[in-house]
């Protein structure tokens, strides 16, 4: 990876782990329901 | 490379290729890898062992058969030149239920698993055979990657709970079981489906530790796939959040946790994973440890 990218890799990292944690807590707290995980159909591969 | 004991057993393997998203897979890559498939599979016939069954397991119906078949033979004519290519369709299963109906299609003693979405490495179907010489071998585990060819494609390369290519040692060695390069002995996998679970990728989880929990290992090779790199921001939003509800679910099914448990496990650095992996992992992944969510 070029050096550069390196920061902007970072926060994208961060944000994909930030989201995980909402879905985690979301989900641990009861805010979300526990639903049968659907692959959307605008997912070639997962 | 297979042993003289299993060519002289000729011994009979199968395997599983899931197709779950046939609707939107994009035929070139699946063509990639599928004459790859074909080129190992070439490989150990060469050396001796019974030309295998290769079941496409797929999500729509018994009647998508012919028009997949015409797919397949368009892009990778060899695979049906050198193996029993069979369908089993589950319509509207999801990723699991495709391996488990596509594992009672297969006749083999040893059911290799594979996705549709991999790309194996020359060598890979050896890698993976090989162990299974040993009776007391009932998983062998491969190598997954995930390719990468831009900005994107790096970064989840980096964060993804599979190890990197290359340089990232230490966490493959601490891999869990990949259900896109994994072989098991069919009677094993049989009787052990992968449990029904609501959560995307909670099964083999599910699967891995009733695996060790029978006193089994997971035996881990080099046998290695690259997997096609995930596209998209909607991609990216979706599968965040589902990893994070999936974190809960492997929490909840292993350690039958309250929900206060629960709520205090989501605490905590929120970017651990990402911090760990992403910083560490630049260049070489040095000194990472498994990330909170790091279980496939």
């Amino acid at each position: 990876m070029p050096p550069w990218q390196i920061p902007f890799s970072l926060i994208v990292g961060q944000a994909f782990y930030a989201l995980a944690f909402w879905g985690q807590f979301s989900f641990a707290a009861g805010i979300v329901r526990d639903e049968i995980e659907i692959v959307p159909d605008y997912v070639g591969h997962s | 490379m297979v042993s003289a004991e299993m060519v002289e057993e000729r011994v009979r393997y199968s395997l599983v290729v899931e197709m779950e998203n046939a609707k939107s897979i994009d035929w070139d890559e699946i063509g990639v890898g599928l004459k790859a498939l074909a080129r190992e599979i070439v490989a150990v016939t060469d050396l001796g062992l019974a030309r295998p069954k290769v079941v496409i397991s797929h999500g729509g119906h018994e009647s998508d058969a012919d028009a997949l078949l015409h797919k397949i033979t368009a892009e990778a004519p060899q695979l049906g030149q050198v193996s029993d290519l069979v369908f089993t369709a589950f319509p509207g299963g999801r990723y699991y239920d495709l391996k488990n109906n596509g594992v009672l299609a297969t006749d083999g003693s040893i059911v290799i698993l594979t996705d549709s979405d991999v790309v194996p490495e020359p060598g890979w179907l050896s890698a993976l055979l090989k162990p299974f010489e040993d009776p007391k071998i009932i998983c062998v585990n491969g190598y997954t990657y995930l390719s990468h060819d831009d900005f994107f494609s790096r970064t989840f390369a980096l964060i993804w709970f599979f190890p990197m290519a290359h340089g990232d040692g230490r966490f493959a060695s601490k891999r869990a079981m990949n259900a896109n390069n994994v072989g098991f002995r069919r009677e094993w996998i049989v009787s052990h489906p992968f449990p029904k679970h609501n959560g995307f990728k909670v099964s083999c989880t599910l699967l891995m530790r009733e695996l060790l929990r029978e006193g089994h290992k997971i035996h881990n090779v080099n046998a290695r796939v690259y997997h096609y790199s995930p596209r998209g921001w909607r991609f990216f939003y979706w599968r965040a959040l589902v990893t994070g509800r999936d974190a809960d679910r492997k929490f909840v099914a292993l350690n039958s946790a309250g929900r206060t448990q629960r709520v205090a496990k989501s605490d905590g650095s929120p970017c651990r994973g990402a911090r760990h992996d992403g910083l560490s992992a630049m260049p070489e992944r040095q000194g990472c440890r498994l990330g909170k969510f790091h279980f496939p």
